[in-house]
């Protein structure tokens, strides 16, 4: 199987030699840039984009090329203190980091995951969107927006699960948007996960494989093996689903992004529905219990 | 051959030749989730494999 230039191909769908194929990974990025924050490539500008990173292979890429082509980055991770899953990715970001010369910021959640979902009462994933949600939501010093490496398989998780729970009009608020005083982007959410492992795996990029042990058993899992199983019998369902998806999630943007029934806490200034956000309200059970 | 499975940890070795389509049927892997890798080089599903290599079965979905 070769690629349109004679060379042996490295990929399938679209079929590229590796030199071909990581400059359509890093077009995609920068194509994705460009649509949705196009102040990062004026030339000059001091703005500086905060990757909210895992130490997982998306994020991780993403960082990757918003530094090869010269965007300033800040990496940005978030420690919600999940013991054997955290430290190890946390670990490899550091390393990753200190190699190209990108500051790292961690910021840790006010109590390990366990003893937030005990004294919440709530499931670990509720608990941990809140905390990991309000902390990138804060940005940092000198920080522009944030990117973060959704996927075109993530998102088109994220809309089928809305489908699924009858809130499809939710779809158009996991547009690139503003949060608070930083715009929050995605990149890489026109590209598909298997690419972006194959650039990590073509560039070098070896971040460890550890699945989060609190994420089996969510309906996004199961919707992601349907999707795996649709795939195999049907190969490109995956994009022609993703395709129209978001076409309607565009056309229901400016409506489904109304500010009707969405404020601004009273606490912290970030968005939410009620006069006090989740994650203020999270606190102060917190604060109560010592 | 020899592939080694990242997603379960598992090493398995049997005798095999043919292309990497074919292979990660007999492993009952399935091909969209996942990435063969041969010394550090990328294969695609219509590339030969047999009993002298040594194959990496790279899981596409990671994280959580």
């Amino acid at each position: 199987m070769n690629c349109h230039c004679g060379l042996k191909a490295v990929f399938e769908h679209p079929t590229l030699c590796k030199e071909h194929f990581c400059s359509y990974v890093e077009d995609a990025v920068l194509e994705g840039v460009r649509r949705e924050f196009p102040e990062a490539l004026t030339a000059g500008s001091d703005v500086v984009v905060g990757v909210a990173c895992s130490g997982g292979k998306d994020s991780t890429v993403l960082l990757s090329v918003l530094h090869k082509l010269d965007i300033a980055v800040i990496a940005l991770a978030i420690d919600e203190g999940i013991p054997g899953y955290r430290d190890v990715t946390l670990t490899f970001l550091q390393e990753f980091c200190a190699t190209r010369g990108i500051t790292l910021q961690v910021r840790v959640a006010p109590r390990p995951l366990s003893t937030l979902t005990t004294l919440l009462g709530k499931s670990p994933c509720t608990v941990c969107g809140i905390f990991r949600r309000h902390l990138l939501n804060e940005g940092g010093p000198g920080i522009s927006c944030i990117a973060t490496g959704h996927n075109l398989d993530d998102e088109l998780q994220s809309m089928l699960l809305n489908v699924a729970l009858g809130q499809s009009e939710q779809n158009a608020r996991l547009l690139p948007r503003k949060y608070s005083a930083l715009k929050r982007i995605k990149p890489l959410r026109m590209v598909a996960e298997k690419a972006i492992l194959a650039y990590a795996v073509l560039t070098g990029i070896t971040p460890p494989y550890i699945e989060c042990p609190h994420a089996s058993g969510s309906l996004r899992w199961s919707i992601r093996d349907l999707m795996t199983a649709l795939e195999e019998q049907e190969p490109g369902a995956k994009l022609r689903l993703h395709a129209f998806l978001e076409e309607e999630r565009v056309n229901d943007g400016p409506a489904a992004l109304s500010p009707v029934g969405h404020g601004i806490c009273a606490q912290c200034g970030q968005p939410s529905s009620q006069e006090s956000c989740a994650y203020c309200e999270a606190m102060r059970e917190v604060m109560a219990h010592g | 051959m020899e592939a080694r499975i990242e997603q379960t940890g598992e090493r398995k070795e049997f005798s095999f030749s043919g292309s990497v389509a074919a292979m990660l049927n007999v492993l009952g892997v399935t091909a969209s989730t996942v990435l063969v890798v041969r010394n550090g080089e990328l294969l695609t599903s219509d590339d030969p494999v047999g009993d002298d290599d040594t194959v990496d079965v790279l899981s596409v979905v990671s994280g959580g």
